[in-house]
């Protein structure tokens, strides 16, 4: 009896049991799944879009303009377009965000938004004293057409009036036109990115050796990252649009002064000099590119469009352009520093190599995310890129003829189609945002969250995945992601 | 510059409720569409399709922080000018293979369908007829109000037409309406009526699917939770089919225990055994609450929420020992205002982000409760705060044990060490 039961047992592995074999039967969705009829997943094909993986185009311009020091985005439409976008920064930051309505109600919708925009700037100007002011518009200001420009006009003058002439020195005005139906949220960055140096740069005849940088949507322990980074360089920069002091605040108690403004941010004067540059880096193809190209068009400062700077090629090609540019050498530390990463990309090469990962997220860091993980031996399956993009595709197809692997890319898809390219074929890995969450229990795979947004885990946004410190970082999240999954009793671990 | 913004130590200028937000005032209130996806947002059986721009359908999918699902038509430029009906169209006809489960649709109507002037109803009324399931247009486009009790009050609305008249249960049968099972709140308050021998038909909106909703009538009462959203619906259907309704409150002991009773009383329940229920419950409580209440005795509290929570929770405070130092709503009416009138001097509605830190600063505190979007203000600038609505696993806090819950989610914030951290 006791020797049949024995007989009956399956030798133990030597790496331990997998948690595929613990769960037999997999691909259990759910009983009462009924599969869509194929000629309507490609998103393409279907005039409905289910999960979309991007937002709105204003909220890429209030990203940005809550990098700048002292500024408030005063969006040109109804409460909804700000209210909701507040809640998602607040999920994703936990912190305040400071953003304004013109309210718009029915009248607005009859009459326009001129009432709504001069009243709102006054308001705006007198109660929080502000440095500057984005005017951001929306699908209804834009769809009623409203002439952005003489409101502001109008409204000034008529501030003018009221407080007199010195009030006009306080606040600086940038306006941002992102009608949602135009474009996403990376979109909208990229507006203002190119608005707000159109608005503020200058060119004073005195060149001078500092290096500008537009991140897009990197978060906070990035943009640390990346400062550390250029302060190894020993370059004197500025981050445009920095928002790691301004999302990202220690908790202080009540201020001296009230409205609360977050101490960091990009300071105009910052903005105001970056026509003297000695160069301007866009480290998001879509995000902040326009603004890039737009300096060195009007003020011929050298402008660089590069992949953003995650995994190993990629931080060395901002490096090596920075030193390019620069003079100077790379020094000794950041060898260091990508010495310890490519250590441990050595060190975990079992785990990572020929895992099959499926990608999902915004254009810039998914090109970047599957450079690195081809870096790692790892083959993207399916990826999505939430916005359409032709510069994160082309970037995808070089690192993929570089690697050697024939992804499926769904370029501006939504999250369906991508969803049931899983259900049928299961990656090992998924690397996404924190809306991939359903899709990763639903096939039991497990999800490294990346991007954004990140709502549902604590402390990404301070944990940095770009630079050579960042994509050890970003490593260990992977690798930690697998052992827990396919590794589930750590006593097999050796 | 004093002309504005300066009120002296007054912690904010005492607004009356109902007006339009001034501009550029950092208000907290929604629109329309988000009020419309509130309500609308758990009903299962349904396919919700916003025809909107890509956004709408983004933001909309949470729902009181939770995904729903959402899908929409992605409007572009091209739809914007020449119009996004054949859009509209051919999606209604790809959903129904896509949701192959759903008894009928919400179409719901945004700031650029609206302004480019989309008959959503006309297209409804053609899809019917088209593929035999009902589909129901929402008229809400973001601007159409001055807050997101606008687009409760529509959802609603769409929510009457679907009611059929039907012969009553033969059993004590209640529907909870304007309960929206924040945390898992209706089941406990299904879990306190069971117990009563009251079975709960459907939760509006918060637990509750199509067919549920058709069949609603059956039901001989509808208990009312937020009157701000839902009072005009239990009304209509007063009229309409006869149903009585009865304001209840399940947040704090009293309200709690007055509710039951009340329940007991028009459904013809034996009132010994309203009595032995409340009296266990309590019992049970007290006993697990009693170790805190000596932290909440005389702490100050400031309380800025939404609308029909205020009255109850200021009252819950109470109880606990809190004094209520100022009430604000963010889009309250007229009867949250009454509710809340008795526990607080200064009560205003719609607070501007100034507003708020000014009435921090005059106020100074000990407990802030708020939403989940201004939380980290007042944590930022030194507060213990609670957020409402509360995250799934700080548990419900209506009934018995969500006033335990309450309780204990009170006693983590305030006495949590890291306030007492922050001087170096």
């Amino acid at each position: 009896m006791i020797n049949q039961i024995i007989n009956q047992v399956s030798e133990v592995p030597l790496e331990g049991i997998t948690y595929k074999k613990l769960r037999p039967g997999k691909k259990p969705l759910t009983p009462e799944y009924i599969p869509p009829p194929p000629e309507l997943v490609p998103a393409a094909k279907r005039a409905v879009c289910i999960d979309p993986s991007r937002t709105c185009m204003p909220f890429g311009a209030m990203w940005a303009t809550l990098g700048v020091h002292r500024a408030i985005p005063f969006v040109q439409g109804a409460q909804g377009c700000t209210t909701y976008v507040r809640y998602t920064f607040s999920r994703v930051f936990r912190e305040p965000a400071s953003i304004a309505s013109a309210s718009f109600h029915e009248d607005a919708a009859v009459f326009g938004g001129r009432k709504n925009l001069v009243r709102g700037i006054r308001n705006l100007v007198c109660r929080y004293k502000p440095e500057l002011i984005a005017i951001v518009t929306t699908c209804s200001s834009e769809v009623i057409g409203d002439d952005i420009q003489s409101f502001l006009a109008e409204a000034l003058e008529m501030m003018e009036e009221e407080f007199g002439p010195e009030v006009l020195d306080l606040t600086r005005f940038v306006v941002v036109h992102t009608p949602s139906f135009a474009g996403s949220h990376v979109e909208g960055y990229n507006r203002a990115a190119k608005e707000f140096l159109k608005a503020l740069s200058r060119r004073s005849g005195q060149p001078s050796e500092d290096l500008y940088f537009i991140p897009g949507f990197l978060m906070p322990g990035d943009l640390r990252e990346l400062k550390h980074l250029l302060e190894l360089m020993g370059v004197s920069f500025h981050v445009l649009f920095d928002i790691s002091d301004t999302l990202d605040c220690p908790l202080v108690g009540m201020p001296n002064r009230i409205p609360y403004y977050p101490p960091g941010g990009t300071r105009v004067e910052e903005f105001v000099r970056a026509g003297d540059a000695r160069a301007i880096f866009a480290l998001s193809p879509d995000a902040g590119a326009a603004g890039a190209k737009w300096l060195s068009r009007r003020y011929q400062v050298p402008a660089f469009v590069l992949p953003m700077p995650l995994g190993v090629g990629n931080t060395d090609r901002l490096l090596k352009t920075v030193s390019e540019i620069s003079g100077r050498p790379i020094p000794e530390a950041v060898r260091w520093e990508r010495g310890i990463l490519l250590d441990a990309m050595a060190d975990t090469l079992h785990y990572t190599m020929m895992k099959r990962v499926a990608l999902a997220g915004d254009p810039d860091f998914v090109a970047a995310a599957t450079r690195f993980v081809c870096e790692l031996g790892m083959i993207p399956t399916y990826i999505l890129v939430g916005t359409k993009s032709a510069s994160a595709a082309e970037e995808i197809w070089k690192t993929c003829e570089e690697y050697n692997c024939q992804p499926v890319l769904m370029n501006g898809s939504d999250q369906f189609e991508w969803e049931y390219a899983l259900k049928q074929d299961p990656p090992d890995l998924i690397l996404g945002h924190s809306r991939c969450v359903n899709i990763s229990r639903e096939i039991r795979v497990p999800l490294v969250r990346f991007g954004f947004p990140v709502y549902d885990r604590i402390g990404y946004q301070r944990e940095p995945i770009v630079g050579y410190r960042g994509g050890e970082r970003f490593l260990a999240r992977i690798v930690n992601a697998i052992l827990d999954h396919h590794y589930p009793d750590d006593r097999t671990h050796q | 510059m004093n002309a504005c913004g300066n009120q002296g130590c007054m912690p904010w200028r005492v607004k009356p409720c109902g007006q339009a937000s001034e501009p550029g005032g950092m208000t907290q209130r929604s629109c329309v569409y988000f009020g419309a996806r509130y309500v609308l947002g758990p009903v299962r059986e349904a396919v919700h399709l916003v025809h909107g721009p890509v956004g709408c359908t983004y933001y909309g999918a949470m729902v009181r922080g939770e995904a729903r699902d959402l899908c929409g038509t992605a409007l572009t430029e091209r739809e914007i000018v020449f119009g996004g009906l054949d859009r509209l169209r051919k999606a209604l006809r790809e959903v129904w293979s896509l949701y192959p489960r759903a008894r009928g649709a919400f179409l719901y109507a945004t700031c650029s369908s609206g302004l480019i002037g989309e008959d959503l109803a006309g297209l409804a009324r053609q899809a019917e007829r088209e593929f035999g399931r009902r589909v129901v247009a929402i008229n809400c486009p973001g601007f159409a109000g001055k807050s997101q009790a606008e687009g409760h009050a529509l959802a609603y609305q769409a929510l009457l037409d679907l009611v059929r008249p039907l012969p009553r249960y033969r059993y004590p049968t209640v529907n909870l309406v304007g309960e929206y099972n924040v945390a898992g709140e209706a089941r406990e308050i299904r879990r306190l009526l069971e117990k009563l021998g009251v079975r709960v038909h459907t939760v509006l909106t918060g637990d509750t699917s199509w067919s549920e909703i058709e069949t609603l009538a059956r039901a001989h009462l509808n208990l009312l939770f937020c009157g701000s959203t839902a009072r005009r619906f239990v009304s209509e259907l007063r009229q309409r089919l006869g149903i009585p309704y009865l304001k209840v409150s399940f947040y704090g002991l009293s309200a709690t225990g007055a509710s039951l009773r009340r329940i007991g009383e028009v459904l013809g329940l034996s009132s010994t055994r309203v009595e032995a229920l409340i009296r266990e419950e309590e019992a049970g409580v007290l006993a697990r609450i009693r170790p805190w209440l000596r932290i909440f005795d005389q702490r100050r509290a400031l309380v800025v929420l939404g609308a029909g929570r205020l009255g109850p929770l200021s009252r819950m405070l109470r109880e606990l020992g809190f004094e209520v130092l100022g009430v604000a709503s963010v889009f309250g009416s007229p009867e949250d205002h009454r509710e809340a009138a008795p526990f607080s001097d200064f009560l205003t509605d719609d607070p501007g982000d100034d507003e708020f830190e000014r009435a921090l600063a005059v106020l100074r505190p000990d407990l802030v409760i708020t939403n989940a979007r201004e939380q980290w203000r007042a944590v930022k600038l030194g507060f213990p705060t609670l957020s409402f609505p509360q995250e799934r696993r700080r548990g419900p806090y209506a009934g018995y044990q969500g006033f335990t819950n309450f309780v204990l989610s009170l006693a983590r914030v305030l006495s949590a060490p890291v306030w007492g951290l922050l001087g170096l």
